[in-house]
Formats: structure tokens, sequence, C-alpha cells
């Protein structure tokens, strides 16, 4: 456990979080901009202080917000690039020959390092400009953040076409923004939306997508199985997409793709690459994999039933990966099997656990 | 080649002498610790003899020890491989120290590989699970000793594990039991009925194919079958070291040696019960490895790099 | 947060010793009611929470008895930056001059920092509503109404138990505004609440509500301060409210009320027993987000949730044979050795459990010993108490904080007398499901007609109801049967029913009574009882011949409905016709009416025969 108190600025974001900040995209790009603001203002003599800086306060963001994975992955992508723009750096001062192997853990580079290559790298040494090149690098990120959204939605109109029942469920703001562009583009489009009971955020989905170009419709969660006979595709958002390629999604998410494979309707989930997490499921009661919303939505409190029965109201669904069958992320599309790929190339193994 | 034939006898007798002298020794650890003694003892001129030596020498392992040899050819060939990689063109002694060297970095690399597995997989070990595993193996005992320790408490169902000869799932269990692990055996027969009641299943493997899938003591397969059809996670715990080049396809695609080691190899096989079955990728959840937890397209993935 | 800057400061007062502290005890005597856990958080820090998830930006604390022990409490938490200090300043204020609220309030006003309107709130109140909303909404109603000096906040809720938070309002529909206020009191059973009639004159919409809670939130204008400072006699906040209610003209000052709506949860402790309540509502996640989980007022997260409501540290140690049953909480440190069993339970920091205990809706805080073989069942155990083997607490026994209970007692519940009437401070105890209580009636009683068979609750059913109600109540309060008749009567003129509907009903509510209801074996005495009590009643209904034929049809449904009466019918009929209440021709006529071969008319068959025997006697005597 950790020992460090958090400072000032993590202390608010988890606050924020904690009284209402949502969104994948809005909690990353906050994270970013702090630790952004952590790396030009604080003190930090080299790279190893500064990494440990960063995994401390990452260490903390993870404990107090468990659900919010988001927010552990930039702390990782942030590490990446620390190392990296030492490597690069040290290369420059031609110290070492810099080595793509080196940042991932395989069988090749366990044979081949000998113990004189082995040896951990030395961040402790000082590097003129790491500061800046840092910079620049999450300026970068900065950059891809926000053009996630733009670049999946983009990829709309190779997914979707013209007279398609497409099926949906909750408020994912991804989604929201690809079925935008695909009703732009196409005509007589039927958008089937699960209202997602009981905070019911299918409905500002209708709502924000309601134009006179395309049908909307609205089902209760418990109708999924039987609409999905007529559905074309199954486009959803998930919070994270773990390890294996499973998700961890909205709930009834799982409804949504057991439904779709029973009919073979492909399933479509649309996850910018900063969701991805290096995270595996251990069991569905893993600490905060999942969390419980308020009794209340489900069961009024003066309800004869609320004093004899237990209410649960789970907020996540685990999906595992075998029930889908398209990733689209800001990189292009990837089938989940993909997925440890993309995470070998995001993060350093060093880094996963947090 | 009757003026190794002395020398092969040797190298057996020291991997059996390292195997008994260590009940916790992997028989893939005791093999590349034997390669590493015949490297280091032997006088080669040129690397073609050493490359020879060392194949000759796992052959005569593999087929003079009674155990199956699955983790020997696996551990043996990354370890001639592991040669081929570091050749340059230094003077031969020179070679030879180089390859020692990193040959004895390798060897400790892979006996931390355990300690290594059992904190990734612990983890999956949740506190009032069932777990059901298939006859005895090393890491899977250390990994449910680790996690006992860490005051989890779990049922482990293990199986006899089919030879009825050796006893090794009794054996599992009196060692399980003697960690306070509540535990019970049952027969290779009752895994469809126990099935139902577990979380998941956790198994060690001889070797990890090319493919992702395991060579494994015979009935892996069946608890596999059983797992994935009652949806039942089917984790596989195992050292990178085991991961070997076959791509079976099916269960004819091994090959007789693995099938039927030691005292069988070489007699009329249609008689003789297999001792090792191959399972297939698409029945396995997750790998355990010190390479990380691996999905078993990653293992393939792995292979590739090494071999390319 | 960046919504709230360019307004003013939004500002709270934190009222933090609980007007019935000597409910609390002996716990209240050592330290402030305010910082009892609640699930292993000091109650205070919920309500602090909650207001920092409003956005609320400045909190006064008012404290009287235990300022220090408060002050102290709020500036560790500050230092630890907790959740509720970030972006909110809490101040505390208070100490020897201040006696009571209105003191506090009086103070403020006179130092001047409370500058618009404020959320006014008592310490040990758990919500999870949205102040912010409602006091936009009072907002905007004072500047329709310069008046305005507060705005009461309610939620409406079923009675289960009384809590002492039960009031009964009349407000305008149309407006929202307050007329009668009252407060019911915990220990009586108040029956009748005498409402000015000039209300009803002088509004054309009132409503009255009965069913709503006090949760002791209230939203204040600028214009109360000083309303407070004219008027030295407002002590509390149901004085203001009084006060105001009485002078309504020469203060020009108005009251307004607000309703949480469904899905905001608010509650305040008031005794063990909400205590035990609102406990099990955190676990039960009604009061959502505030639950252990989510981690309460600290960044961390203390907890890992498990199915049946478990939450367990990860640093508690709880050994392979115990059982968790559902709603349990164990706080870091804890352990607990094999063999026990826990359900509905809390347990601190650092407890130490031994084996074999039993432990059922048990509150313990930090630091408690509990040896081996052990029942507690409905307690709570202050912090660092020794409970050593043996001992069995039940009923609301409460453990003083640092007290040593030898081994192998047996304690109940400390009956704490509040005055010389014999009231005593509610305790812990198993809470009825709703609608159990015998002092609902009304509600209970639809209940059972439901269950026994006639589920259109039409006006019959309700007429039906209230007369059991009436009877009931006149039965046990051995009420004039002259006045039931009364009330009997205003019912039938309420629900319209005719005369043969009224003897019918009438006759089945009384076969419907608890006392016959539930005595089983001994229902004849029970009958005769009633009969006896409820004579004048029931000759005032049954004098005809047919009014006598709808009491024998109301005897046959009731008789239908209930084995034993069944069993029993004979001797019924019989009974009725020894005290002359039935005649013989009226039985004869309703024998006759009944559909052959049916189990009352055989059960019957022997009485008929007699009857008949003794009338062709007395016709041969002729």
């Amino acid at each position: 456990m950790t020992t460090a108190k958090p400072i000032a600025e993590i202390a608010s974001l988890i606050h924020s979080i904690k009284i209402g900040l949502e969104g994948s995209y809005s909690i990353s790009s906050r994270t970013l901009e702090l630790f952004k603001k952590i790396i030009a203002n604080k003190s930090w003599k080299n790279a190893q202080e500064l990494m440990q800086l960063v995994q401390e306060q990452g260490r903390i963001l993870s404990s107090a917000l468990p659900q919010e994975v988001v927010t552990s992955n930039m702390v990782r992508r942030i590490l990446k690039i620390i190392r990296e723009a030492f490597d690069l750096l040290r290369e420059k001062n031609k110290e070492y020959q810099f080595d793509d192997g080196h940042t991932t853990l395989s069988l090749h580079k366990l044979i081949t390092q000998t113990s004189e290559t082995s040896k951990d790298v030395d961040y402790s040494k000082h590097h003129d400009g790491l500061r800046d090149v840092l910079l620049d690098h999450l300026q970068e990120i900065e950059i891809e953040l926000e053009t996630s959204s733009e670049n999946i939605s983009a990829q709309a109109e190779e997914h979707i076409h013209s007279s398609e029942v497409i099926l949906t469920l909750g408020h994912s703001k991804s989604v929201e923004n690809f079925l935008k562009r695909a009703i732009e583009k196409r005509k007589f489009l039927t958008i089937i939306i699960a209202e997602c009971a009981p905070e019911c955020r299918g409905h500002d989905l209708a709502a924000s997508l309601a134009s006179a170009s395309c049908e909307i419709v609205i089902i209760p969660d418990s109708s999924i199985f039987a609409m999905m006979s007529r559905v074309n595709k199954v486009i959803i958002g998930t919070h994270s997409v773990l390890a294996n390629g499973g998700l961890r999604a909205a709930c009834g998410s799982y409804t949504v793709a057991a439904a779709a494979k029973h009919f073979s309707v492909p399933t479509i989930v649309l996850a910018p690459m900063y969701k991805l997490s290096p995270v595996h499921l251990c069991s569905y009661e893993q600490d905060a994999f999942n969390i419980l919303g308020s009794a209340e939505g489900v069961l009024p409190y003066d309800s004869l039933a609320a004093k004899s029965a237990k209410v649960y109201s789970p907020i996540f669904d685990y999906v595992p990966p075998e029930f889908v069958t398209l990733f689209i992320s800001n990189m292009g599309g990837h089938a989940p099997s993909y997925v440890y790929r993309l995470l070998s190339e995001l993060y350093h193994p060093e880094d996963i656990e947090m | 080649m009757p003026e190794t034939h002395n020398n092969d006898d040797e190298v057996v007798d020291y991997f059996l002498q390292l195997l008994s002298k260590n009940e916790d020794m992997s028989s893939g650890i005791a093999a590349i610790k034997t390669l590493l003694m015949v490297l280091e003892t032997s006088q080669f001129h040129t690397i073609h003899i050493l490359q020879k030596t060392m194949l000759d020498a796992v052959e005569a392992m593999k087929n003079r020890s009674h155990l199956s040899i699955a983790a020997i050819a696996s551990g043996g060939e990354l370890f001639c491989r592991f040669i081929t990689l570091s050749i340059g063109d230094k003077p031969i002694e020179e070679c030879q120290r180089i390859m020692l060297d990193r040959g004895n970095a390798f060897l400790k690399k892979l006996l931390d590989s355990r300690k290594c597995i059992t904190k990734l997989a612990e983890k999956f070990l949740k506190d009032g699970c069932k777990v059901l595993t298939h006859s005895r193996s090393r890491v899977v005992l250390q990994t449910m000793i680790h996690a006992a320790e860490n005051n989890k408490h779990f049922h482990v169902y293990v199986t006899e594990g089919g030879k009825s000869d050796d006893k090794s799932g009794k054996k599992m269990c009196e060692e399980l039991e003697k960690a306070g692990i509540e535990c019970t055996l049952i027969l290779d027969s009752a895994v469809g009925y126990v099935m139902e009641s577990v979380d998941f299943v956790m198994v060690g493997a001889e070797a990890v194919v090319e493919s992702g899938g395991i060579i494994n003591r015979i009935g892996s397969f069946t608890t596999a079958i059983c797992a994935k059809d009652m949806k039942k996670p089917f984790y596989v715990l195992s050292e990178s070291f085991k991961f070997t080049r076959l791509y079976p396809l099916n269960q004819r695609d091994l090959s007789d040696e693995y099938k039927y080691p030691g005292k069988d190899s070489g007699k009329d096989v249609s008689k003789i019960h297999p001792s090792v079955d191959y399972t297939p990728p698409a029945y396995i959840t997750l790998l355990f490895t010190d390479l990380g937890i691996l999905t078993p397209s990653a293992v393939s993935d792995e292979l590739i790099k090494l071999y390319m | 947060m960046d919504q709230f800057k360019d307004r003013e400061v939004v500002q709270a007062v934190l009222i933090a010793d609980n007007n019935h502290f000597e409910n609390f005890r002996p716990f209240a005597d050592e330290t402030s009611t305010a910082l009892l856990p609640l699930v292993n958080v000091p109650v205070i820090d919920y309500a602090l929470e909650s207001l920092n998830r409003c956005g609320v930006e400045e909190v006064f604390v008012f404290s009287r008895l235990f300022i220090n022990d408060l002050r102290q409490h709020i500036e560790k938490q500050i230092k630890s930056s907790c959740s509720w200090s970030l972006n909110m300043k809490v101040k505390i204020i208070g100490g020897e001059g201040c006696r009571c609220y209105g003191d506090a309030l009086r103070d403020l006003d006179a130092k001047g920092l409370l500058r618009g309107h404020f959320i006014l709130l008592q310490a040990e109140t758990v919500t999870n509503a949205n102040l912010i909303a409602i006091l936009e909404e009072h907002k905007k109603n004072s500047k329709r109404d310069k008046g305005t000096a507060m705005t009461v906040v309610f939620k409406e809720s079923a009675a289960r138990l009384p809590t002492g938070n039960e009031v009964v309002i009349a407000m305008d529909l149309d407006n929202n505004r307050l007329h009668y206020h009252k407060r019911v009191d915990q220990y009586l059973k108040e029956k009748n609440f005498d409402i000015p009639m000039e209300i009803f004159i002088n509004n054309s919409q009132i409503s009255i509500h009965h069913n709503i809670v006090d949760p002791q939130i209230a939203i204040c204008s600028p214009l109360a301060l000083p309303l407070f400072s004219d008027n030295f006699d407002f002590g509390t906040r149901d004085d203001f409210i009084r006060g105001l209610l009485i002078n309504e003209e020469i203060l020009d000052s108005r009251i307004y009320v607000s309703f949480l709506s469904n899905n905001q949860y608010a509650s305040t402790i008031g005794n063990w027993l909400t205590y035990q309540t609102i406990s099990l509502d955190v676990i039960n996640r009604w009061s959502y987000p505030l639950v252990p989980d989510m981690g309460i007022c600290c960044l961390y997260q203390n907890y890992v949730f498990t199915r049946n409501n478990i939450y367990k540290s990860q640093k508690a140690k709880v050994s392979r044979k115990v059982t968790l049953k559902e709603n349990v909480v164990i706080h870091e440190g804890s352990s607990v050795e094999n063999g026990s069993e826990i359900t509905n339970s809390v347990i601190g920091r650092n407890c130490k459990i031994g084996e074999n205990c039993q432990l059922k809706n048990a509150f313990l805080m930090d630091g408690v010993t509990v040896g081996d073989n052990c029942r507690f069942e409905f307690c709570v155990v202050g912090a660092d108490a020794v409970i050593e083997s043996k001992c069995q607490l039940m009923e609301g026994f409460v453990v003083k904080p640092k007290e040593v209970v030898k081994t192998g007692s047996t304690l109940t519940g400390n009956e704490i007398y509040l005055d010389d009437e014999g009231l005593t401070v509610p305790v812990m105890k198993f809470l009825p499901n709703a609608f159990d209580d015998s002092d609902y009636n009304s509600s209970s009683d639809e209940e059972e007609s439901i269950i026994n068979g006639s589920p259109i609750p039409d006006d019959a059913n309700i007429f039906l109801s209230e007369v059991i109600d009436s009877l009931n109540r006149g039965f046990q309060e051995k009420l004039k049967p002259d006045n039931l008749i009364l009330e009997i009567n205003s019912s039938r003129y309420a629900y319209n029913m005719s005369l043969k509907e009224v003897n019918f009903n009438v006759i089945k509510a009384l076969f419907n009574l608890n006392v016959i209801q539930e005595a089983d074996e001994k229902v004849l005495s029970a009958v005769n009882e009633v009969f006896n009590f409820f004579g004048i009643v029931v000759r005032n209904y049954i004098k005809t011949e047919e009014s006598m034929e709808d009491c024998l049809a109301a005897i046959e449904e009731c008789c239908l409905e209930h084995d034993i009466l069944r069993s029993r019918v004979l001797k019924i009929i019989h009974y009725l016709y020894d005290k002359e209440y039935v005649t013989e021709e009226a039985i004869l006529n309703w024998h006759n009416s009944m559909e052959k071969d049916s189990d009352i008319k055989n059960s019957l068959k022997q009485l008929v025969e007699w009857l008949n025997q003794s009338s062709e006697e007395e016709s041969d005597d002729e």
C-alpha cells in the first residue's frame, strides 16, 4: 500500500470524479493535463525521480478510483513515454545502442539477454532537455486523445450501410458520434436503443440522435433478445477493454452481446486506445471490477419489497472476448485476439503492475 | 556412434541423479542443467561438434528416462537454439565461455520463473472459490500454497491423474492438505460431475506448443472439454522454457515418443495407454507464464519471434 | 465546480448536537453524537460529504456540548485532506455561550458570517439529496415572496416505526406554503390533530400530510436570522416554525415546504433504533453514493464488496470457518475467529472477535475485543470495550466505551427512563416488515383482505377495513359502543353503503377482529368476549329478520375464509341463537338458502334438526 500523500491536484481530480465528472474522455484528458503540469512544474532531477513521482501518484489514483481504469492507463502511457524519451536521449548521446526488443518482455529476450545487457537501465542519469522532449510527447498524446473520437467516427461509413438496423444500448459518447456520422452519410437507418435501466441513459442518446432521416426505436432492456433477430449490427461502447480482449462495459452489454451471438449478428465495440487496459479479470468479485449502484433506482425505499429483499444494481458487465466481433479504435479495426499486441505496444511491461 | 555412447550414459546418470536429488525440480530444468554440465566438461573443436553433442545429449535424456519427455525436449531445444543464436566469429574457447556464462544466466532466470507465475496466478485464486486441478503439477501446487499463505480460503478438487501406478493426484492432495488447503481427491471420471460446482480449472503443462495449445498428462483434454462446455475458465500455468516448436492438430500428430516415453518406447503402441494428450488452444482461456499472462494466440507470437 | 464560481459562496450551517442526545446514553455522555460512527465513519462526515458533493463552499458547524472533540475531529480530517475538505471551508462555532440552536444562529447573525440563503442541516442527517436544487428553488421562491423565511424539506415515507421524526403538516397545494406543523410524539400514540379551521377557510386547496418524516434539512433566507435575533424564545427549529406560523401577520414571513423526490434518501439518527435502521440502509446502498465501498470522506477505498452486501477490508483477517451471512461490514485490522457467524453487523477498526460468536445486528466500534462463544443481538459496543467470553448481549444493550464485561454475563437492553411516566428510549430491536405494525391497522387489514382473496379494494372493502379499524381500537381502548356506532355510521355515509351492506360488514368486521383472528383454539371464548363487549353495537344493526340473514351470511363468508371458525360454526350459531341475536326463522331460512352439500350446511344439520324439532313441539303444544 502506498504511503505517499497525494498532491493537491491529484486529490482534487479524485474529488471531482467522485462528485460526478464523467466520461472516459474527459477523465483521461484531465489526467493527462494534470501530469503535464506535474512534469512541467514539479522539481525533479532525473527520469527516475520523475517516474517515481508519477508512479506514486498513479497508485493513489488507482487505489482511490479502481473503476476508472483510464487514469491508470494514462499513467502507464506517461511512464512509457518517460522511458522512451530517456532511451532516445541516451542514444543521442551515444551511450547505448537503442534496441526495440528492450521494451517488451519476450522469450527471445529471455534467451538472448546476457548478464551485462540485462542490467536494469539506470534512469537516474541526468539528461538535459528531457523535460522538453517529454512535454513534446505528451502534446502528441493530447492530440491523439482529442482526435480519437473523430478518428473513430470517421470509420462509420465503412461499417454502416444504408437501410441497416443497428442496435446499441445506454449512452456512449463514441457511439453517439459514430451514429451521428452514419446518419449523415446513410439513408433509412433504423437505430434501436436499449434504454439501460435504471439510469435509462438510452433516452438521452435517442434525444441526441433524433433526426428526420433515421428511425429511432427505444426498447426496454428485457426485449433485447426479441429485437435482436432483425438487427444487422450491434454497435456498443465500453468502459474499458481488458487484456484478453474482453470488455468491462455498461451493465446489459453482456445480454446484448450474447443475444447478438445467438443470432450471429456482428458486435462492434468502439474503444479508443486509451481504454485498452492491461489487466485481466480474475473473478467477478474481483476487487472493484464491478460496483453496485443505488438500490433506489430499482426499488423505491418505501416499497413493501424493500425490507425483505436485497437490491443489486451493478454498473458493469464483463463481456468475454468471444462475443466481440471487432474493436474499432482510433487506429482502425482490431480483432479481440489482437488486443494483447496493441497493449504490448502501448505500455511497458514493468508498468503493468502499478 | 560408439565413442559417444559412454558419454551418453554419464549424461543420463547425471540427469536422473539431479531429478532424484530434488523432487521439486522440473525435468526441463534438469535437462538444461545437464546440458550446461556437458558444455562445461567437454572439449569441442568446432561449433558443429558442440551442437551435435548437445543434441545427442538431449536425445539420450529423452530415450533413457521414464519421465515424459515433453519438457526435456522443449528445454533442450531452447538451450540449443540459444547456442546457435550466440554464434560469432570468436574462437571456440571464447564461444564456449560466453555460452556457459549466458547459460548460467538463463538458468537463473528460469529458476525464478516459477515464483513469477505464482505471483501472477495467485490473484485468480479468490477467497471462497473452488478450483479443479488435474493430477499433480509443481507450479500449481506452489501457487496454491502461496495463496493459502496469504490467508485465502479455497477448495481444490484434484483428479487422480490417469495412470494408476504413480498416484500423483493422491500425492498432490496430501501436499495441499499439509499446507492447510481443503481438497478432495476425485476420480478422473468424476470431472464432469464436479465441473458444475467449480469456479475454474487450473492445470500445469508439460509443454506448450506453437498453436498455444498444451501437452499435458492424459485427461487434461477431457477436463478442458468439460470446462469449455460448462463455460468455466481453463487456466494453464507453465514456465516459458516449456514452449516447444510443435504444431499438432490432433492427438495423432503427437509423436509416439511423447505419448509413450521411457520403458514403453518402441513397443507396439496399440496396446499401451498414452501418457499425455494434446489440448488445442480453443479450450484454453489463459496461460500464466513468466513472460506474463498470455492468451493462446500470444504464445504463437512469442515462438514466432524466437525462431524467426 | 466552475459553475459556482461567479455566484455568491454557498453556505451551510450544521447543527452538531442532537436534541435527543439523552437517547444516546451512555455514548452521548462522553462525546458528541455527531461523532458517533455510522458504518465506521463518524456521522458528521456523512453530512459534510453530502454538502460537499452538492457544491457547498463554506460550512459552520455549531456545537454546544463537545466543541473541542468536534474541533479536533474536523482539524484532523482537514489535515489528512479528506474528501470534503477540498473546495469547502469548515468552521466550528458555538461553545459555552450558546445554549441552543437559536443562540448559534443569533451568534452567526451578530458576526455577519452568513451572507445569503443557506442550508441548515442536522449533523446526524444522512442524505444523498441534491440540496443545491432545493436551494435554487428556495431562492426563486423568495424572489416571488419577499417574506420567505425558510423552506423545510420533508421526505415521504411509509410508516414503519416511530422514530421521533414524523410530522403532520398542512400546506397550501398552490404554492407549497406551510400552514400547520406538528411533530408526532414519539411515545404517545396520538390519533387526533387539531388543525385550525381558518387554514381551510382562507385557502382554497390544503393538503394534509401525515406520512412524512422530517430529515432535519431546511433552507434559510437571510431574513430568518434577524427573526431569531428578535425572538429570544426561538430555541429550536420547531420553535421557530411554530412561532412563525402563529405570528405570520406580525412577523410578515412565511415558511415553505419542499419534498424530496423518491430517489433521494434522507434520514436523521435520533436514537439507537434509527441508528440501526440507517446503518442497514447505508449497507443496503439506499444512501448511494454514500456507501462503504465508495470511500466516504477518504480518498482510498477501504472495503471490497462481495455479494450479500458484505464489505470486508483487505486488511481484515476472517478465518476460514466464519460465516458472513449478509449486510456485514468489517473494517481494517479486525479479525474474526473460526466458527463465528455474523449478520447485519458492523465491525470497526482493529476489533478482535473470538471463536463461535454469534453477532446479529451488532454494532462494534473501533478496538473492541470479544471473547469466545459470545452472543450479540441488537447491541452497540463502544470503542475499546472488552467483552469476555460466553457473554450474551441482547435487545438494545449499549456497552460504554472502554467498559469491560465479565465472563458469562447476560445483559439486555438498558431501560433508560426519560421521566416518571415510564417512557423509555427506543432501543434496537427486530424491525418488522412494512405494514406489520399493529399501530397501522388500516394498512395491515387491507393487506389481509387482499391475501384472503378479495383483491378489489372497492368501497365495500375500504369500509370494511375502516370498521375493523374502529372496532379493534374500540375493543383495545374500551371505547363507548355509542361512539363506535357513530363512527361506523359516518364511515357508512362516506362510502355510501346500503343498510344491508352495513349489517353484513359490521358482522364480518367483528369476526375479523384481532382477538378472534389470533385466538386459534380458544375462538369460542373470544367470540363470547367480543359479543359481550359489542352487544350494543350488534343489536343496533341486527334488529329485523332481514338484518339477521345478513348477519348469518356474513358469518358464512367468514367461515369460508377461516378454518377454525368453520369447524366451530355450529357452536357459534348456537351461541347467537342462545343470546337471541338471531331467531330460529332466520337460521332456518338461511340454512335453506345455502347450496346443497356445502360443508357449513352439513355441520349445521344437527342444529337445524333440533330447531325443527323444537318448533314442531311448539306447534304441537298449540
